[in-house]
C-alpha cells in the first residue's frame, strides 16, 4: 500500500486565541459554515463544515492550563487524505495569521486509520519504531518532561510479547497491549501516553502518534505527517520487521536517519522538506556514516603532490 | 458566501490580506461572479473555465471535477483556497435581525430570576422552554452578538477576524 492511500486525521493544540477565533481561522481556507455547537460546554466545540461537507472541529483542552480557559484550543481535523495536506497547511497558516500561538504545553498528535491493518502489521510497525526509536525521538527534539509523561518510548514488554506470541489479528494483539482482552477500551485508559498510542486501534479505529512538539509551521506539520505515513505503509507493505534496537551513535546519527527514511520511501523532491526538518536535529553528516573526512584523509602524503600548469605555463589553481 | 480573491506577485504567489471580494448565494455563483470578471473567461463555459484556471495553477491535467455542477464549484473553490489563492470569509451573518420577540423573551426569562443572563447556554434553554423557540434559535445561533447585546445593548455589526479588525458596518445602518 501506497502512503499517499492512507487516510490521517490531526490534533493541533493552540493558544492565545479563542475557539471562535480559530474556527473562523479555519473557515477562511476550507469555506462552508461555522457552528457554535457548545455542548458538552467543558469542551464547548466549534465546528467548520467544508464546503465538502467535512467538519473540522475546534475544542477546549483542559490540558492548556497555562493560558485562560477561553484561550485553549485544540483544532481536530476530519479524516483527510494525501491531497489534502496543503489544504491543512494553509489552515495552519491562517490560525498563525490569526494570532493563534503554541506553548511548552501545546503538542500535536497525528492518526493512521487503523482499518488496513491487522495484528500482524501493528505488531510491524511497533517494531520499526522500537528499533529506532532513539533515532526518532533524537530527530523530532521532544523534551524529556513530554517524553516521561505524554509519549513513552515503546516498551521492552510490548516487543517481546508481540515477539513471543506474533500476532495475527487485532483481538490477539489487543491482549498482548493491554494484558487481557479489552472489549471496551475507554477513552482515558492510561495506555495511551505513548509515543505510539495503539490504545487508540480499538478506541476510536486508528493509530494514534503522540511524540509531536507543538508547531504552526505548515512545513513542519507536512513533515511529520508524511514521516508518520511512511512509517505506517512501511509496516503494511513488510512481511516482517526487526526488533533489533538501534544504538545511537552522535557520529553516525545524521547519516543512519537518512538511511532510515529513505528506507521508509521518503525519496526525492516530494519528500525533501520532509528529510530537511526531520534531519535539522541530528549530529553527525548525512552523506558520510563516519563524518566527513578531513583533507589530510584524502591527501596522506604531500611529497606525492603536483602542481599542474595550463599550457601559457599558468598554474590553474588544481592540485593532484 | 463570500470570499475573497487574492492578489499573487508575479511568481503567481498568493499575498494574504490583499484581493478583491466576491459575495454571492452559493458555490455556483460565486463562480459564475469569477467567470464573468473579464470578457474572456465569461464567453467559456463555466465547466471550461474550472478547468482551464485548475490546469493553470497545477500545471498539466488536472484532476477532474466532479459531475454535479454544486459539487464542481466546491471542489473548484477548494483547489483554490488549498493554493492559497482565495480566503473563505465570513458571511455577513450578524447583520441578521433578531426576531420579532427577541426583547420580550429576554425580558421574560430576566424576571423569572432564573438564570444569570450572561449564562448564554441556559438563556437560549429558558427562551426555548418559555415559549420563544424563534428566539432560541436565533440565540443558539449568534453567540457574540448576544454576548455583545447583553454587554453594550447593541449588536456587533460584522464578524472580525482574529479580533483585530474593525467590523464593517452593514448596508441598511
Amino acid at each position: 500500500m501506497n502512503l499517499k492511500e492512507i487516510h490521517y486525521g490531526i490534533e493541533i493544540e493552540t493558544v492565545k486565541r479563542t475557539r471562535e477565533q480559530i474556527a473562523w481561522a479555519i473557515h477562511s481556507v476550507v469555506g462552508g459554515t461555522v457552528r457554535h455547537v457548545g455542548i458538552p460546554s467543558s469542551y464547548d466545540p466549534w465546528e467548520v463544515e467544508d464546503l465538502r461537507g467535512r467538519v473540522w472541529k475546534v475544542v477546549g483542552d483542559a490540558s492548556l492550563t497555562s493560558v485562560p480557559a477561553h484561550l485553549r484550543a485544540e483544532v481536530i481535523s476530519p479524516v483527510l487524505s494525501y491531497d489534502d495536506i496543503p489544504q491543512l497547511q494553509e489552515a495552519v497558516r491562517a490560525i498563525r495569521r490569526a494570532g493563534g500561538k503554541i506553548n511548552s504545553q501545546c503538542g500535536i498528535h497525528i492518526h493512521i486509520d487503523a482499518a488496513p491493518f491487522d495484528g500482524r502489521h501493528l505488531g510491524n510497525l511497533a517494531k520499526i519504531i522500537y528499533k529506532q526509536e532513539p533515532l526518532i525521538l533524537h530527530a523530532l527534539g521532544i523534551s524529556r518532561d513530554r517524553l516521561n509523561r505524554y509519549t513513552r518510548p515503546v516498551s521492552d514488554e510490548l516487543i517481546q510479547r508481540i515477539e513471543q506470541h506474533r500476532p495475527r489479528t487485532k483481538d490477539q494483539l489487543n491482549r498482548i497491549w493491554y494484558g487481557y482482552h479489552n472489549r471496551q477500551p475507554q477513552h482515558y485508559d492510561n495506555s495511551r501516553y505513548h509515543g505510539v498510542n495503539l490504545h487508540n486501534v480499538w478506541y476510536r479505529g486508528t493509530v494514534e502518534f503522540r511524540w509531536f512538539e507543538a508547531t504552526l509551521h505548515a512545513g513542519r506539520i507536512k513533515a511529520y505527517l508524511q514521516f508518520c505515513l511512511a512509517v505506517a505503509a512501511k509496516a503494511l507493505n513488510g512481511r516482517a520487521a526487526s526488533s533489533r534496537k538501534r544504538d545511537f551513535d552522535p557520529q553516525s546519527a545524521k547519516y543512519d536517519f537518512r538511511v532510515f527514511l529513505l528506507h521508509l520511501g521518503l525519496i526525492g523532491d516530494e519528500f525533501k522538506t520532509a528529510r530537511k526538518h526531520l534531519m535539522a536535529n541530528m549530529p553527525g553528516d548525512a552523506a558520510f556514516k563516519n563524518g566527513r573526512p578531513k583533507p589530510e584523509d584524502v591527501l596522506p602524503d604531500e611529497t606525492e603532490t603536483t602542481t599542474l600548469t595550463n599550457e601559457a605555463g599558468q598554474v590553474p589553481g588544481l592540485t593532484v | 458566501m463570500k470570499i475573497l480573491i487574492r492578489s499573487t506577485t508575479l511568481d503567481g504567489e498568493p499575498i494574504p490580506g490583499s484581493g478583491e471580494t466576491i459575495q454571492a448565494a452559493d458555490c455556483l455563483e460565486v463562480v459564475e461572479l469569477m467567470r464573468g470578471q473579464t470578457p474572456f473567461t465569461a464567453s467559456r463555459a463555466p465547466r471550461d473555465y474550472m478547468t482551464e484556471v485548475l490546469s493553470g495553477i497545477e500545471g498539466g491535467p488536472t484532476q477532474p471535477l466532479p459531475e454535479e455542477a454544486a459539487a464542481a464549484a466546491a471542489e473548484f473553490l477548494t483547489r483554490l483556497a488549498r493554493h492559497g489563492l482565495i480566503e473563505f470569509l465570513p458571511d455577513d451573518k450578524a447583520c441578521d435581525p433578531w426576531p420579532e420577540r427577541f426583547l420580550e423573551a429576554l425580558e421574560t426569562v430576566r424576571l423569572s430570576g432564573r438564570t444569570n443572563m450572561l449564562d448564554h447556554l441556559e438563556v437560549t434553554r429558558l427562551t426555548a422552554e418559555m415559549g420563544y423557540p424563534e428566539v432560541a434559535e436565533w440565540l443558539a445561533d449568534h453567540r457574540r452578538e448576544y454576548a455583545a447585546f447583553v454587554l453594550e445593548g447593541t449588536r456587533p455589526l460584522g464578524k472580525n477576524f482574529g479580533g483585530k479588525e474593525d467590523p464593517a458596518p452593514c448596508a441598511d445602518k
